[in-house]
């Protein structure tokens, strides 16, 4: 077999030969290479790795951060359940609502003076209510700044729970015009007034734990956005009207 | 550093025994040398891509010739390698520079049909070589009229001289693909030619 064609062994075909020398002048005519002094050699894949290194990372972090705020979210409904629906919280014995006064006028001046470090807790009914706000006072997530709102918030409803209570005790009586589920709220609130502070304490971490979840979720939108490569980052327009 | 020596080293002898290497069809140290060069090209050596440009020109040449016109095809080369040269490090495999070179030369020969779409038959007739060339360029003609896998390969061979080893080394086919692609190529081209203008 002649092998001419395939390896240029062997006897020379005329055929092959002569389109050879015919076509070799169309052969490439060899030049330097012409390469621009600005390209950089520089290996481009590294940062799409290290993108690729990043969302797992980022994904396992958005993770830690929704199981935290929600261990958080259930720790304080649970507090707040328990303090609302635990029996002797409802006592209405005067001697009660002395000993948990005293003890939310102790927490509430622990919790401002910045004492977070040990939740208070006692074997008195309303002591396990109030411990929860002095815990919560300890939550990492927040600011000095929150912080010193929120404790003067909290003082300022402490009073205001107090003062209300004091009146309806003094009455004796709830408001005779008012729904029963009112009137047991009522009642609930002044016999134990802590838990109506609690209450907006629970109140106050959701509508927190809402706008952080919110701001979580509008900056991994952010950021998936920005690592496909568009260029068009605009959060939606209600996102950025909530977040402001 | 003694890397990139030890490359050069291999590529001057992969350089000087290229005659003597086409007679050994399982050769192993090209591809070895170009992967070589190819991860030094990666790290910034520019004189590592400069001997994968003379390694790897008349396949890419070729490659190009067997689709555009000639009076193109000396630009687009360079167009090619500069295109690899940007983009030298999305090259997963190193051993695969070859394909991936040529498979960069396929698609910018495409670009080049979509872009000149409208300038088509006069770029053909600017480009047209002199007389001199004008009886290689109607052989080319011919030879583009083939099927597909047959134009690069007759290309390669009967334009730039490359051996059939050579050819599925640079290309990654196997070496009886082109070495049919050779037989029914070359048969087909004498039929459309008539051995007597070929001869004559």
């Amino acid at each position: 077999m002649n092998d001419y064609l395939w390896d240029k062994s062997g006897d020379a075909d005329e055929d092959v030969r002569q389109l050879e020398e015919l076509l070799g002048t169309l052969r490439h005519q060899p030049r330097p290479l012409e390469l621009p002094e600005e390209f950089q050699t520089a290996n481009p894949l590294r940062p799409l790795r290290r993108t690729r290194r990043f969302w797992p990372a980022l994904a396992a972090a958005a993770a830690l951060l929704l199981v935290a705020l929600a261990g958080l979210r259930s720790v304080d409904l649970n507090t707040g359940e328990a303090a609302l629906n635990s029996p002797e919280s409802a006592a209405t014995k005067p001697e009660r609502q002395q000993e948990a006064l005293q003890a939310t006028r102790l927490a509430a001046s622990a919790s401002v003076a910045g004492e977070t470090s040990t939740p208070q807790r006692s074997r008195d009914a309303g002591a396990v209510a109030i411990a929860a706000p002095v815990r919560r006072a300890s939550t990492p997530s927040l600011t000095s700044a929150h912080a010193g709102k929120r404790r003067g918030r909290r003082e300022k409803a402490l009073d205001e729970s107090l003062a209300l209570g004091s009146r309806q005790l003094a009455r004796g009586r709830a408001t005779p015009d008012a729904s029963p589920k009112q009137v047991q709220k009522d009642s609930v609130e002044s016999l134990n007034p802590v838990a109506a502070v609690d209450a907006r304490e629970q109140q106050f971490a959701k509508e927190q734990l809402m706008l952080a979840l919110r701001v979580t979720s509008s900056k991994l939108s952010i950021v998936q956005r920005k690592t496909r490569g568009t260029n068009e980052v605009k959060a939606a327009p209600d996102e950025q009207q909530k977040l402001r | 550093m003694l890397e990139v020596e030890t490359n050069s080293n291999l590529l001057l002898m992969v350089g000087q025994n290229r005659s003597a290497a086409v007679e050994e069809p399982a050769k192993t140290s090209q591809p070895s040398a170009a992967a070589l060069l190819v991860e030094a090209a990666r790290g910034g050596d520019r004189e590592a891509f400069g001997e994968l440009y003379a390694l790897y020109a008349a396949m890419v040449h070729a490659v190009l010739l067997a689709r555009v016109p000639y009076g193109e095809v000396r630009d687009l080369v360079q167009d090619v390698f500069l295109l690899a040269f940007r983009k030298l490090s999305t090259l997963r495999e190193a051993s695969a520079f070859g394909p991936w070179l040529a498979m960069i030369a396929r698609n910018r020969a495409m670009d080049f049909h979509r872009r000149s779409r409208e300038t088509e038959e006069l770029s053909e007739q600017l480009s047209r070589p002199p007389t001199p060339l004008a009886e290689a360029s109607e052989v080319l003609e011919v030879i583009r009229g083939l099927p597909e896998a047959y134009r690069e390969t007759l290309v390669m061979r009967l334009v730039e001289g490359m051996t059939g080893p050579e050819i599925a080394e640079q290309t990654g086919l196997q070496p009886d693909s082109v070495r049919v692609n050779l037989h029914r190529g070359m048969k087909l081209l004498r039929e459309k030619l008539g051995v007597g203008r070929v001869q004559g």
